[in-house]
């Protein structure tokens, strides 16, 4: 934990006292929210003074726009709410498809593009780029091969593997970054993503990178309300004795990178009503995407954009779930009984290997309610229908309500799975019992609003038995019946989507400075990473991007 | 006039009645044949639980078909099933099935009788579904192999009609009735396959199984 005293007066201590003596109460972080302080008012006393750039988030846009800001020669603090720096991006698999010449393009003997890189990613056919800014994937373009550079010069290393060809281009442009470490207190879960993180921040701290966790934005101090230039920053850090509040001065920017939205339930019904809280969230319990920086944004003047991405039912924002029996199941992202993150997880999950054959799915009236073979959005957009909280929570029509995964002990056998803990979560994600009626009965969960009903559930089971005697599913026209579902003891396992990508987000321009409702830039406020809308990218390429261009940007930015 | 009490119950009968319960029970059938071959008696595993996990060896199961009619009964074992809870199970002998087709039966829990005891346990059902075929003629013989490779393949899932089977060594039997069925396969990373097959007498059938392209991973974090 950092305590030392520098020339900004960043340390740790000296915000935990000050904000003490503010008389900010305990609450911790993690309770808190962003309309705290929504409308952060001008202040004339700072905490901390001496900063050029804060960053707030040490994801990987974050930390990209740190370095790059560093190397532009500015004095760079990093908050983080978080206890350790990585944000998101240490889960992810470490998959970089930065094209347009990269040196390791061309040692695989790749001839790429910027303009190549541009066309392939403004493809209309291509509804994940249909409604892209162009403008911004232009300079995204632009900046593909310099940011692989970046990122090599900062101690990224890539696996030595043929790189593929991805998002609907010829051109082979993914390489995958080479796990940097094996030890779980450092990359959190062993994904590849820690092999790009843990050497960006390590090169960031070497640079001179300030760095302080437990520290969450919550506010944005700007000269007026809703206009002048951006000032500084609004935090709580957390300490032993509690939250304090400090006040952070920012000489040249402010550099928004929390990520996106997906935690916040309030903040994603926006785009689509039907996620309400049921749905949990890539990342969690590790990151939380709660929408600060939008919901910052926005009360200082800021404004959303390319909302179309969202929701326009392409790229990753929805995902079948495919760990089942655990509240966390994103399918390249399952819980290692080793993280340190693992309490807080609850379980790995059973890992559907047979292509869903093996069992059925029932929403919370113990129906089925579409091909479960099926992994499209026809199949998401059935779970997220809102026939099953119809009935149930008094009548609330939105959100599908919770999945569960319906199966027997033959398809345990056929899975070759262990259903018991630490593969399932008891504690209301995964039921067993002696009789499908009975494990109707045992179906007991936050998000369960109403009982559910026994004699449905045996009805359920017996018709789709029958589908497999007849050979056809005249409901949902599931393919290939194979196994019935018949033999004790039963099982239900958690298997509600899980929310993934934020494709939409503050509206920015090239330099990725916030704009505002009349398209002019916020003096001194910039956004990268999953809080930044205009281009429905999935993953790093993206963010890493728009990073390093916020860091350089905000670092020259007049003062 | 008679003290008010003279018509209350007796008081040793009003607490028997105030201190019964009454649980419930739910049932399992399973090893189910389908399809089941007409005049030909097979059997069905039939299991019954309590919701309190009682001990329930020793009670009546029965199988009903379609128009309700009793045709089996049998006692449950004094063993709950392995893997469950309390799960109190019988095989029960099936009867011949006379009439081709799929047919909807049910299986029961008949409680004893409950008049002179603390528990009660509910009588409950479960429908289940089976389907039955002609008694087989004629062996068909599905030999798979991959069709990239010409090796055969194991652990294919097959369907000829209502009959199911998995191939071992790339190779895979069924007995059926003379008639056209559609043959369907499935093995997870292979397209499946879907052929008809004509059946008049024994008969080998002859897959390629091609391997289904690799999809572009989408999932990326």
């Amino acid at each position: 934990m950092c305590a030392k005293r520098n020339d900004s007066g960043i340390g740790r201590r000296e915000f935990i006292k000050k904000g003490a003596a503010a008389g900010v109460g305990a609450a911790t972080l993690a309770r808190l929210t962003t309309s705290d302080a929504l409308a952060a008012p001008p202040v004339l006393k700072w905490d901390a003074t001496g900063v050029d750039v804060v960053i707030a988030g040490a994801g990987a846009s974050g930390v990209s726009a740190a370095i790059a800001a560093r190397d532009a020669g500015a004095r760079v603090l990093v908050i983080e709410e978080n206890y350790k720096k990585g944000g998101h991006a240490i889960l992810s698999g470490g998959r970089v498809p930065l094209g347009g010449g990269t040196s390791l393009q061309k040692k695989y003997g790749v001839t790429d593009s910027a303009d190549q890189v541009y066309a392939d990613h403004t493809n209309f056919k291509n509804p994940e780029f249909r409604y892209a800014d162009r403008e911004l994937v232009r300079v995204w373009a632009d900046e593909n091969a310099p940011t692989f550079e970046f990122l090599l010069a900062n101690g990224v290393r890539f696996r030595e593997d043929l790189p593929q060809a991805v998002n609907g281009s010829d051109v082979p442009r993914m390489f995958r970054a080479a796990l940097s470490s094996n030890d779980l207190k450092e990359t959190i879960n062993g994904s590849d993503g820690s092999g790009v993180m843990l050497p960006l921040i390590a090169s960031a701290e070497a640079k001179g990178v300030e760095f302080l966790t437990h520290c969450k934005l919550t506010g944005i101090v700007r000269e007026r309300p809703t206009s002048g230039r951006v000032l500084g920053v609004v935090a709580y850090v957390q300490g032993l004795e509690g939250a304090s509040e400090v006040r952070i001065q920012a000489k040249r920017g402010v550099i928004l990178a929390t990520g996106g939205h997906t935690s916040n339930v309030e903040f994603r019904r926006m785009f689509d009503p039907r996620l309400t809280e049921e749905y949990q969230t890539t990342g969690e319990p590790w990151s939380h995407q709660n929408a600060d920086s939008e919901i910052l944004a926005m009360a200082i003047g800021g404004v959303l954009w390319a909302t179309a991405n969202q929701t326009s039912e392409s790229g990753v924002p929805i995902t079948k779930t495919r760990h089942i029996g655990c509240r966390y199941g994103y399918q390249n992202l399952k819980w290692n009984p080793q993280s340190p993150m693992f309490k807080q997880a609850g379980a790995s999950g059973l890992t559907v290997r047979r292509d869903f054959q093996d069992l059925i799915m029932v929403n919370q009236l113990g129906q089925r309610f579409w091909n479960e073979l099926d992994d499209s959005y026809r199949f998401l957009n059935a779970c997220l229908s809102g026939t099953a909280g119809a009935h149930s929570n008094g009548g609330k029509l939105n959100g599908g309500g919770p999945i569960w995964a319906i199966f027997d002990a033959d398809a345990v056998k056929r899975e070759q799975w262990d259903p018991t803990p630490p593969n399932v979560d008891l504690n209301g994600w995964f039921f067993s019992a002696d009789t499908v009626g009975e494990l109707a009965g045992k179906i007991v969960n936050p998000y369960q609003t109403s009982p559910m009903s026994g004699r449905a559930l045996e009805e359920t089971v017996a018709k789709y038995n029958s589908y497999v005697d007849a050979g056809k599913d005249p409901d949902f026209g599931r393919p290939m019946l194979l196994h019935k579902v018949e033999k004790p003891p039963f099982y239900a396992a958690w298997s509600t989507p899980i929310l993934h990508d934020t494709l939409s987000g503050l509206r920015i321009n090239s330099k990725c400075q916030v704009l505002d409702l009349q398209g002019k830039a916020i003096p001194g406020l910039y956004c990268c990473g999953e809080a930044a809308g205009r281009f429905a990218l999935h993953g790093l390429p993206r963010v890493l991007v728009f990073g390093r261009i916020a860091g350089r940007e905000a670092a020259v930015a007049k003062t | 006039m008679a003290p008010r009490h003279s018509n209350a119950l007796p008081e040793e009968a009003a607490l028997a009645t105030y201190e019964r319960l009454e649980h419930t029970t739910s049932i399992a059938v399973w090893d189910v044949p389908s399809p089941l071959v007409i005049q030909r008696r097979s059997n069905v595993k039939v299991g019954v639980s309590c919701s309190e996990k009682c001990c329930l060896a020793g009670g009546s199961v029965a199988i009903l078909d379609e128009t309700g009619l009793r045709v089996a009964t049998a006692h449950l074992g004094s063993v709950g099933l392995a893997g469950t809870k309390a799960l109190y199970w019988a095989e029960v002998e099936f009867p011949e099935v006379i009439a081709e087709g799929l047919h909807n039966w049910s299986a029961e829990y008949l409680p004893p009788d409950a008049s002179l005891r603390a528990v009660v346990h509910r009588p409950s059902s479960f429908r289940f579904t089976f389907r039955a075929v002609r008694p087989p003629e004629h062996r068909v013989t599905v030999r798979i192999v991959e069709e990239q490779t010409g090796n055969p393949v194991d652990d294919v899932e097959l369907r000829l009609g209502a009959h199911r089977a998995r191939s071992a060594n790339g190779i895979a039997t069924f007995e059926v009735a003379a008639g056209t069925f559609e043959l369907c396969l499935w093995k997870i990373g292979h397209n499946v396959a879907s052929i008809s097959v004509e059946v008049k007498g024994n008969l080998t059938v002859d897959v390629e199984l091609s391997k289904a392209p690799a999809i572009e991973e989408p999932y990326w974090m």
